[in-house]
């Protein structure tokens, strides 16, 4: 192996991400993230799992858990035991016995102050354990207390203690009528996000409950179905991939500062390595989709949502995969992830564009997974009418040739775009309505919370809705 | 001395002698400081027990004078010296055939305490109790294994029914209302939460509560009788099954928690069933989708599934209202008036008339016409 090389797979051996695990909802959908990282990658995802001290032991999840009850926490810890692949570290945790009352301004004014010392702690330990530290994912409801106050505040206070890190906020948006206050937390939660994480992936528990459905005939999804959805996809991104060397990438290749000239020959793993450049995690992902200070909205799509076998009667077998990918752009933005088209001689051939707004995009990074993924023909999502004109290189490939687990083939797309926040609007006049008839006001008041944090959280959330209208 | 004795030291109990008359007055003014000061010893032991303390459970009749007065006595104190500790009180309102006639009176006076002290009410009706075993009781006679409370020996409520079994639909209530808290579930929901999400405004606390079912269900060798969790659903918002006499469905609610207890469901089948619920509901304008749902997976005990609703609705009114008419009925010829005099100012009355109708007003003013559902 080459000098070169053999110091790139030092180096990714070394990096570290760690996740933060906030809330019930983001502990349990962590646990499913981490069981996603470990079985869906041949070689061991060490950006995510460090080793044990002692060699005899399971690798150990780099993560952090925070909960304001101890029985979530518990019970995903025993169950990454019962699972016997890896585990949560002892010492990862921090939880009381207080609840949060799903109340916003309990999380963030209240308990997330006094638990400041505490957490410090805990995430610097975690850090400390990577040796290059590549930034934070966390994984956090926005419907509740926790997650949404106690995340948003642990992000401010990082921000702070950890200026040049990236940080991805993976939020799960709830669904209709899971908590009455929960429009107040959402709202909330994203006007402080957005001022202190790099990339804000908002995901919808309504669309992975459809996707459960309509893609994978589970007529009655449970919580740890969604999840399992959610995980693949979100860790489809983050398992390693590798850059293509086109031209019109140099640039990107530049600001990550390792690139290749050599050009792929073949789909051999270490010929791919020796001659592409890795997606550093989350590096790549928020500088290429995220520099613009005022975009920062992000959304996932991938297909197929069932594994399918390799098809060897077709030449061309990621052109429909693409082109199904091209067709959710195309789609409203709430069918966003929920196609329920074959991937085997499915006819897509509606051109939806006459029909419906496209989603623009500000950038996109594509990632193909499986046989023939470096020779695939991306231009269907180099489209112009895609992007805004301002946006330069927006379309970043990344492909590898290694399955995705059980899935041959695999193509996700992360995409900065505005069906990203389209939720927002809908949760932003729910939450005016309620704020007009100064409902459930004084339970924030309480806490601290005026009715002009209210609304300068509002004006912050249609400042962002504007933005991307503009796109 | 009972069969669960054990249970309790006789370090946590306090008893008189002489009774309170059934005079709130007399428990609220003379009982409350005389032994306050020993109960707030007694409470502060228990407390510091706990390595969190959530909430304090008061669980009294309106109807009498200790549970009414000392019991008003007791939510103040609480509120003084535990004031970031809930308070969540589950008193049974008297019935039109109460059998203490002074029962208008001390459910008025108590009723201004729990507006201004306590942060939760779920209030009981011995009728609503009554008619919720009368309709297991016809059941039983279709279904011989269906579980219904014998009538106990001891003292029966006017209808004829035992109060132990009366008794223990309000005990499932508890259980149900504390499940999350001790058991694991998919959505986990404590006391706190169900506060934050069900009371938008401070004094509009008083919430209807129904379950399905009430009591235990058929056994489990029948299984074609068990109810499906669709089933529970539509049960539970019926005014047959509320603990309170009231129609919540021709009413406005203002909001709802669904808190539902097995592992054969999950969140898709609570999730569908509230969309289903929702053309039935109707919601405060400025809270369309206005639920909160739990989900913990231990059963209760003797029914492989059960759901607790709990409802912020505009006909928790009703029986305010025919507490304010017996009370005027009564006050209007000063009937027993002294009793009271001797321990308390009268112009108490006056006070806790007022809070009441302010009350009912509250609720009146979201009563609103049916709102149709805005799709997005």
């Amino acid at each position: 192996m080459r000098d070169c090389v053999r110091a790139r797979v030092r180096e990714r051996e070394r990096m570290g991400v760690v996740v933060l695990q906030v809330g019930q909802g983001g502990n349990q959908f962590g646990l499913s993230l981490f069981d996603a990282l470990f079985s869906l990658t041949s070689s061991l995802a060490n950006e995510f799992f460090r080793e044990p001290r002692r060699s005899a032991d399971l690798p150990r999840a780099r993560a952090v858990l925070i909960d304001s009850e101890p029985k979530v926490v518990a019970a995903v810890k025993r169950r990454s035991r019962a699972m016997g692949y890896w585990r949560y570290g002892p010492y990862s945790s921090y939880t009381e016995d207080s609840g949060s009352g799903n109340n916003w301004a309990k999380g963030f004014c209240r308990l997330g102050p006094s638990w400041q010392d505490a957490l410090s702690d805990l995430v610097r330990r975690e850090v400390e354990m990577c040796d290059i530290f590549d930034g934070f994912i966390t994984s956090q409801s926005l419907a509740g207390g926790t997650g949404a106050g106690i995340g948003s505040y642990l992000l401010e206070v990082l921000k702070d203690e950890y200026p040049s890190c990236n940080t991805l906020s993976h939020c799960i948006w709830p669904l209709e009528g899971e908590c009455t206050v929960q429009y107040y937390n959402v709202v909330l939660s994203i006007a402080h996000l957005c001022d202190v994480v790099d990339g804000l992936l908002l995901v919808k528990n309504e669309t992975l409950m459809s996707t459960c459905k309509k893609a994978l005939g589970i007529q009655r999804p449970s919580f740890d179905d969604m999840n399992t959805v959610g995980a693949r996809a979100l860790a489809s991104v983050l398992v390693p991939a590798y850059y293509q060397t086109k031209p019109k990438l140099t640039g990107l290749l530049k600001s990550s500062g390792k690139a290749t000239t050599c050009k792929v020959k073949s789909s051999d793993c270490q010929s791919q390595m020796m001659s592409s450049t890795q997606v550093r995690i989350l590096s790549d992902l928020v500088t290429g989709l995220c520099s613009h200070p005022k975009y920062r909205m992000l959304a996932l799509r991938n297909t197929p949502q069932v594994p399918t076998g390799l098809d060897n009667s077709t030449t061309h077998p990621w052109k429909s995969h693409l082109k199904q990918l091209k067709q959710m752009l195309y789609m409203e933005p709430s069918w966003a992830m929920e196609s329920t088209s074959s991937v085997h001689g499915h006819k897509c051939t509606s051109d939806y564009s006459a029909f419906r707004k496209i989603d623009r995009c500000v950038a996109n990074l594509l990632v193909l997974r499986g046989k023939g993924s470096s020779d695939a023909d991306v231009s269907l999502l180099e489209d112009k009418a895609l992007y805004p004109v301002w946006s330069k290189d927006p379309l970043m490939v990344a492909t590898n040739t290694a399955p995705l687990g059980d899935f041959h083939i695999f193509a996700s797309l992360l995409s900065n775009c505005s069906s990203a926040i389209a939720p927002a609007a809908h949760a932003l006049s729910r939450a005016r309505a309620m704020h007009a008839s100064k409902a459930y006001l004084y339970q924030y008041a309480k806490h601290g919370l005026s009715m002009d944090d209210f609304d300068t959280s509002f004006e912050a959330i249609e400042a962002v809705l504007e933005q991307y209208r503009e796109l | 001395m009972g069969p669960l004795s054990n249970l309790f030291k006789s370090r946590q109990c306090i008893t008189g002698i002489s009774g309170s008359g059934n005079n709130w007055a007399h428990g609220h003014d003379v009982y409350g400081p005389q032994y306050g000061e020993a109960i707030l010893e007694k409470i502060q032991s228990e407390a510091e027990k706990c390595e969190s303390l959530q909430s304090f459970n008061i669980l009294h009749s309106l109807g009498g004078g200790t549970g009414s007065g000392l019991g008003s006595y007791i939510m103040e104190a609480l509120h003084d010296n535990y004031s970031g500790v809930l308070r969540i009180s589950v008193p049974v309102f008297p019935s039109k055939d109460d059998d203490v006639v002074t029962s208008p009176y001390n459910s008025m006076l108590a009723v201004k305490s729990l507006v201004d002290h306590a942060d939760c009410v779920l209030p009981i009706e011995n009728e609503a109790l009554c008619e919720i075993l009368d309709k297991m009781e016809v059941r039983k006679l279709r279904s011989p294994t269906l579980y219904v409370p014998k009538p106990s020996k001891g003292k029966k409520h006017p209808s004829g029914k035992g109060f132990d079994a009366m008794n223990e639909i309000v005990a499932n209530l508890l259980l149900h209302l504390t499940s999350s808290v001790r058991f694991d579930g998919s959505l986990n929901v404590d006391l706190n939460e169900l506060t934050t999400n069900l009371v938008p405004f401070p004094k509009l606390h008083f919430l209807m509560s129904s379950m399905s079912p009430a009591l235990h269900g058929p056994s489990h060798e029948n299984a074609a009788q068990l109810p499906t969790v669709n089933q529970l659903f539509t049960d539970v918002i019926l005014h047959k099954n509320q603990l309170v006499k009231g129609n919540p469905l021709a009413c406005t609610y203002l909001a709802s928690a669904f808190l539902f207890r097995g592992s054969q469901s999950n969140v898709s089948d609570l999730s569908a069933n509230i969309c289903h619920l929702r053309q039935r509901m109707k919601m405060v304008h400025w809270n369309p989708e206005g639920f909160k749902i739990g989900h913990c997976f231990r059963p209760p005990l003797h029914a492989p599934q059960a759901l607790l609703c709990l409802a912020n609705n505009t006909c928790i009114r009703n029986p305010f209202k025919r507490m304010k008419k017996r009370f005027e009925k009564l006050f209007k010829k000063r009937v027993y008036v002294h009793h009271y005099a001797e321990y308390m100012d009268l112009g108490t009355f006056a006070l806790a008339l007022d809070s009441l109708e302010d009350l009912i007003e509250h609720y009146g003013e979201h009563e609103g016409p049916l709102m149709l559902r805005q799709f997005a």
